[in-house]
């Protein structure tokens, strides 16, 4: 079993990328019993019941990075970004998670899409323009890595 | 010769939280608590729907996730003058209860874990002597065997060997702060394992009643809308399976680790250190009756002043205020602390010293002081358990006194780091052991009635509500102005803004800050016995955007757009 967890706050506009880029996947296509979409919230040891039943997961999250606004990183769970993730201010990391699945037994393979932010400092439900703009991009890269996995969705009609 | 700890970030805990302690040789006698915990995120819900209220509420963390949802629907229930009826309200106390569990399993292991086991001494234990300490304190000891405590020794040891160390990184083994033998470190750590299968359980029966986890989203205002689950007999039954798995690992590990780190550390907990404040608040919750009346919550409403548990006040809600003399917001009178319903949240960043160190004479946090009769107030577990105990409740009395006697310890021991999280204990034993005989309540209940909500009208004339309520950290308020059937004023006041608040107009400090005056350090280059104490609150501050250190130029070779 295949998961696309989306994590993030959805109240602090960017933070809440993954919220939103799962909300999306949601609405525009339908995956077959292999792939479950998850939203993540902020959700750090409350996800352990999901990552448990997944062999594999694709993690979308907003990452601030220092480089420009709406570019996409992507790791694997050969370097996953534990060392550069040491200054974090949310310590209930998902990292930290992982971790704790790989000393319980668990090691799913891991990609993870890191999407810097440009507003993360306000307040609001909405995606700043520049990180919207990328929404189809990391779709596509989501999609390929699932299509890499013989996972492919369909896409869901169009509403009449 | 007085000098300055700063630990920033405090770790294993949700949330930025920094720390700068004044040291008088090893011990501190002065301590300063500061996070970004932002005030003012409840914006997002003015003009909004009251209805809507709890699905946004809930969005402030993920963590303590249905704590908001539920303080929310309460607060614009009380506005309305509703109650749900009685499936709802069981229905979310069971809700409610198994995220409590879940969350101070997290704690005892996950979080604070390491501030009482060391590991790298776990790697040195004999896995006999450990069976004999895992019967010391259960006839049932949980998941104890000869080859499981071998197996959990190689696991450790694979683990730090690889470097990778994840959450063990930045500790401190050998620090001489650590008290437990070898075998007693095995032990708590092969339950730390266990208890990440442990953990989805309660996640499980949240999704059964909530529909999903993080976020269940059956609460609406007025009732529940799982009541299709209420009623099917597997879906119940699905629920009692799993409470049986918990109170098992409760019973027969959690407490008997608590009991064992009680006996080794013992001497810390008869000297108080870490205790702190003498007040003590809590908002009481879930409500066994069908008014939901205050009077009648399985963790009940009071006030102690002075650790005077013999006398539980009664609670006045109008004697909360908050005070931001040393926060980084302005009021028109900084003197005077406000009532959160008239609540101003203006921010007012007044910056750090220019070594980078913080103002304690002026602004310092980003987090309120809220206030209780303008005294700092220690909210959470051990606040409940202080409370339930002074107003007689048979269960806690029952639980605190067996503790209290299986280790030799006097009744003051509960005032210290030590005390504070085997309330936690105390409390997750007894919220547990009520999970069964509610959700037969419930069954019981819906084969005769099926309601499940308490219909309203929404009015237009203005309307205000109130939601006190108890997250697993502490005493949660939600206070709601409701105008044209939209909200146009929300407050919301977090335990660990009690917990973690600066100083007030009057120089009180806040419950981290008084718990660390008199704490000693072995090595005041490690900060283990800051971190115990602080933990032992469990901190949850702001959720904010991850951050990769840029100053490493490593991130660009992962970009792919």
């Amino acid at each position: 079993m295949t998961g696309i967890i989306g994590i993030g706050n959805l109240l602090l506009k960017d933070e809440g990328l993954g919220v939103h880029f799962i909300a999306g996947l949601r609405e525009k296509y339908s995956f077959g019993p292999g792939v479950r979409l998850i939203d993540g919230s902020t959700s750090g040891y409350g996800l352990l019941d999901d990552i448990f039943g997944l062999d594999r997961i694709i993690v979308v999250d907003a990452v601030k990075t220092g480089e420009e606004p709406g570019s996409i990183f992507k790791f694997g769970e050969d370097n996953l970004p534990v060392e550069l993730m040491k200054k974090t201010a949310h310590d209930v990391e998902f990292i930290d998670v992982i971790t704790m699945c790989a000393l319980a037994g668990h090691k799913p393979k891991i990609t993870i899409f890191a999407v810097a932010p440009d507003d993360c400092h306000g307040i609001g439900i909405t995606l700043s323009p520049t990180v919207q703009n990328i929404i189809p991009v990391l779709e596509k890269l989501v999609l390929e890595e699932l299509k890499s996995l013989s996972l492919n969705p369909s896409e869901m009609p169009l509403p009449n | 010769m007085a000098r300055k700890i700063i630990v920033d970030p405090v770790t294993r805990i949700e949330g930025h939280l920094r720390i700068e302690a004044i040291l008088n040789g090893n011990e501190i006698t002065e301590a300063f608590s500061s996070s970004t915990l932002f005030r003012g995120i409840e914006i997002i819900l003015n003009g909004r729907a009251p209805e809507d209220a709890g699905l946004f509420a809930q969005r402030l963390c993920g963590v303590c996730t249905y704590a908001h949802y539920e303080a929310s629907s309460w607060a614009v229930e009380n506005a309305l003058g509703i109650h749900p009826p009685r499936n709802a309200r069981i229905a979310r106390n069971i809700i409610k209860g198994a995220q409590l569990v879940q969350d101070h399993l997290v704690h005892f292991y996950q979080l604070a874990g390491f501030d009482w086991v060391d590991v790298v001494s776990a790697l040195n234990a004999d896995p006999r002597k450990t069976m004999d300490l895992a019967y010391a304190h259960t006839e049932t000891p949980y998941n104890a065997s000869l080859a499981r405590f071998e197996e959990v020794k190689a696991r450790l040891a694979a683990f730090v060997k690889s470097g990778q160390l994840g959450p063990f990184a930045g500790a401190y083994w050998g620090n001489p702060s650590y008290k437990l033998p070898p075998e007693g470190n095995l032990l708590v750590a092969s339950h730390y394992l266990d208890n990440l299968n442990i953990l989805r359980i309660p996640a499980q029966i949240m999704a059964i009643l909530g529909s999903k986890d993080p976020h269940p989203q059956t609460t609406i205002v007025g009732g529940i809308s799982s009541i299709a689950d209420i009623i099917n007999p597997q879906r119940m039954d699905d629920i009692l399976f799993r409470i049986g798995k918990i109170t098992d690992f409760v019973n027969n590990a959690y407490i008997p680790d608590l009991l064992t780190a009680a006996m080794f550390y013992k001497d810390e907990a008869i000297e108080g250190v870490g205790g702190g404040l003498k007040n003590y608040l809590s908002y009481g919750a879930f409500p066994m009756t069908d008014d939901q009346s205050p009077d009648n919550m399985f963790l009940p409403r009071g006030v102690i002043f002075n650790r005077d548990i013999g006398k539980i006040l009664n609670l006045d809600e109008k004697k909360i205020t908050e005070f931001v003399t040393h926060s980084w917001y302005k009021y028109p009178n900084e003197k005077v602390g406000l009532n959160p319903s008239v609540g101003i949240t203006d921010p007012d960043y007044t910056g750090l010293n220019r070594d980078g160190s913080l103002q304690e004479e002026g602004k310092y946090s980003w987090i309120k002081s809220p206030r209780y009769e303008n005294r700092a107030m220690e909210v959470g577990p051990l606040s409940r358990t202080l409370i339930a105990y002074g107003k007689g409740n048979k269960e806690i009395r029952a639980l605190v006194d067996y503790v209290l006697r299986k280790t030799g310890l006097p009744v003051s021991a509960l005032f210290s780091t030590l005390g504070r999280t085997a309330a936690r204990g105390i409390e997750t034993k007894y919220i547990a052991d009520a999970l069964e005989p509610w959700t037969l309540e419930l069954i019981k209940n819906a084969a005769v009635d099926q309601s499940s909500w308490t219909s309203y009208e929404m009015p237009s004339k203005e309307i205000t509500g109130i939601g006190l309520d108890e997250a697993p950290r502490g005493a949660l308020g939600h206070w709601v102005r409701i105008k044209n059937k939209k909200i146009t004023h929300y407050q919301i006041v977090v335990p660990t803004t009690w917990n973690g608040s600066p100083r007030d107009a009057f120089g009180n400090p806040g419950a981290y800050e008084a718990s660390l005056v008199g704490v000693r350090m072995s090595n005041p280059s490690q900060p283990l016995e800051i971190l115990r104490t602080i933990h032992s609150f469990d901190p949850c501050l702001a959720c904010a955007v991850h951050i990769i250190d840029p100053k490493t130029n490593e991130i660009r070779k992962f970009k792919v757009s």
